[in-house]
């Protein structure tokens, strides 16, 4: 929002970015080889319906794309809402480029049929080796067009492993654009992925 | 072969270079006093030797204003625990353990020389943090005692006292001299007022230049006996009141209340920092990740 927008009180919701999803091929190698963190099979998008009738056109073109994407990449597609109202697709694959590729292409989708500013976020859950907990999510915005991580410790008491976030942040930041700024890392708590 | 942090002589270059100009500052200073007359030499002993004392007992008064209460290892046995292993390793002797009552997080070290050293944390520190971000805090204060800052610290701001209460007081010290006679001690007596109060301006701000270097330096002090940079910046996201900022509100709920991002990340970058002690949150967090990178060799 420019000068102009807050004083003519013309607020535009920003679109989505989704070109830096890719940079998560090569991150991944660093996330392996300097924390342990694995892919867990599991990525996801979540986004805001909107109430229009041209918008249920979009995501069923959305589904279908990646249901026909996945059925090639040998990879499950589930859709179904939460509690806040919003959809996720979410993504079954062992091939981390395959989820990478995956939620690009259901998030350009949308982006083509103008309907960019509907999606929230994008979710690739990691885990350690051998072992279910902890989980990592990395978080991937789409308005601002980066990423964090968010490591929830209790999911009922809303307890987080600031310092295990902190220390990705230091070793990703040269690889992902990531949010600098700290007050926009906002969890997802319980989400489907 | 282990990756190490490396000695930053970029920072030890920037902390040469301030303590050099205060020195510079302080031979000025210095000269125009002596050249202006022996009616501050008195003075000059007067503030030393509250300085000494200031350094002398330094753990004492420190402790008593912030109401700091000594505990022993029965009292606070995991707090001993964690003090003594970090001695240890930092090979210091053990400093005493202190406990102020009071929710906010915070932690202090003062004292002379490491033999004369006190930690303290606050009750709400302890509530507040996790073992590790404890142990990360009270490494960063064992840092500040190995680097000898309470008397780096002091010493630095010998002149800079000296020049503060020259201005201050200067109707009973500048005027006021016995052995010459009219406008020619007035007019040195301004040149001292004048000169006093550069020095104290400038040397404000090299000692805080330099005071934050050295909690650089105490935060790379916490990361290198710690291994864990990301617990000291936890610790100090925590203790800054962020924690309002990390949020713990759902994206999908905050979404639903702004769905239009307004409000402007405030960058650390500002004229502020020259007048603190401390260096701002996003440049420690940021010196902290640098450490973290250079402890995995990237």
């Amino acid at each position: 929002m420019g000068l102009w927008d807050v004083l003519l009180g013309r607020s535009r919701v920003p679109s989505a970015r989704t070109e830096p999803l890719f940079t998560l091929s090569t991150a991944r190698l660093t996330l392996e080889a300097m924390s342990g963190w694995i892919p867990a099979g599991r990525a996801g998008l979540v986004l805001r319906p909107a109430e229009d009738s041209a918008f249920a056109a979009a995501a069923q073109e959305a589904r279908d794309l990646v249901g026909l994407a996945s059925q090639e990449l040998g990879s499950r597609v589930q859709v179904e809402g939460d509690e806040y109202g919003y959809t996720w697709f979410v993504f079954h694959d062992r091939d981390w480029e395959d989820l990478v590729a995956l939620t690009h292409m259901a998030g350009q989708t949308l982006v083509e049929q103008g309907y960019g500013d509907r999606l929230l976020a994008a979710v690739f859950r990691l885990e350690q080796r051998e072992t279910t907990t902890p989980v990592l999510y990395l978080i991937f915005n789409y308005k601002r067009g980066s990423f964090y991580p968010f490591i929830p410790v209790d999911h009922k008491g809303k307890e987080r492993d600031t310092a295990g976030e902190m220390r990705l942040f230091a070793l990703l930041e040269k690889e992902l654009p990531l949010e600098k700024d700290l007050s926009r890392w906002y969890p997802l708590w319980n989400n489907p992925v | 072969m282990r990756r190490q942090i490396k000695t930053d002589k970029g920072l030890q270059a920037r902390m040469f270079l301030t303590m050099f100009l205060l020195a510079a500052l302080y031979l000025f200073f210095a000269l125009v006093l002596w050249q202006a007359g022996v009616g501050y030499t008195g003075m000059a002993v007067v503030i030393g030797g509250m300085l000494l004392a200031q350094y002398y007992f330094s753990d004492r008064m420190v402790l008593w204003s912030m109401g700091a209460r000594e505990v022993g290892p029965a009292e606070a046995p995991e707090l001993h625990a964690l003090v003594e292993r970090l001695a240890i390793l930092a090979d210091v002797p053990k400093p005493r353990v202190a406990i102020v009552r009071t929710p906010v997080p915070n932690a202090f070290a003062t004292g002379r020389s490491p033999a004369h050293a006190v930690v303290a944390v606050t009750t709400g520190l302890l509530e507040r943090l996790d073992p590790p971000e404890v142990e990360a805090v009270l490494a960063h204060e064992l840092s500040h005692i190995r680097h000898r800052d309470v008397a780096v610290m002091t010493l630095a701001s010998f002149f800079a006292t000296v020049a503060s209460f020259l201005v201050q007081h200067f109707y009973y010290w500048g005027w006021g001299y016995g052995d010459r006679e009219g406008r020619e001690g007035r007019g040195a007596a301004a040149v001292v007022y004048l000169v006093s109060l550069v020095v104290w301006i400038i040397s404000y701000f090299l000692i805080n230049a330099l005071s934050r270097y050295r909690e650089f330096a105490a935060d790379r002090g916490s990361a290198l006996l710690t291994g864990a940079p990301g617990q000291l910046a936890s610790a100090l996201v925590k203790i800054s009141g962020v924690m309002q900022r990390i949020p713990t509100r759902d994206l999908r709920q905050a979404e639903a209340l702004n769905a239009f991002f307004i409000v402007p990340a405030l960058r650390g970058e500002s004229l502020m920092e020259l007048f603190s002690t401390h260096p701002s949150l996003e440049r420690r967090l940021e010196y902290l990740r640098r450490l973290e990178r250079e402890m995995e060799g990237r």
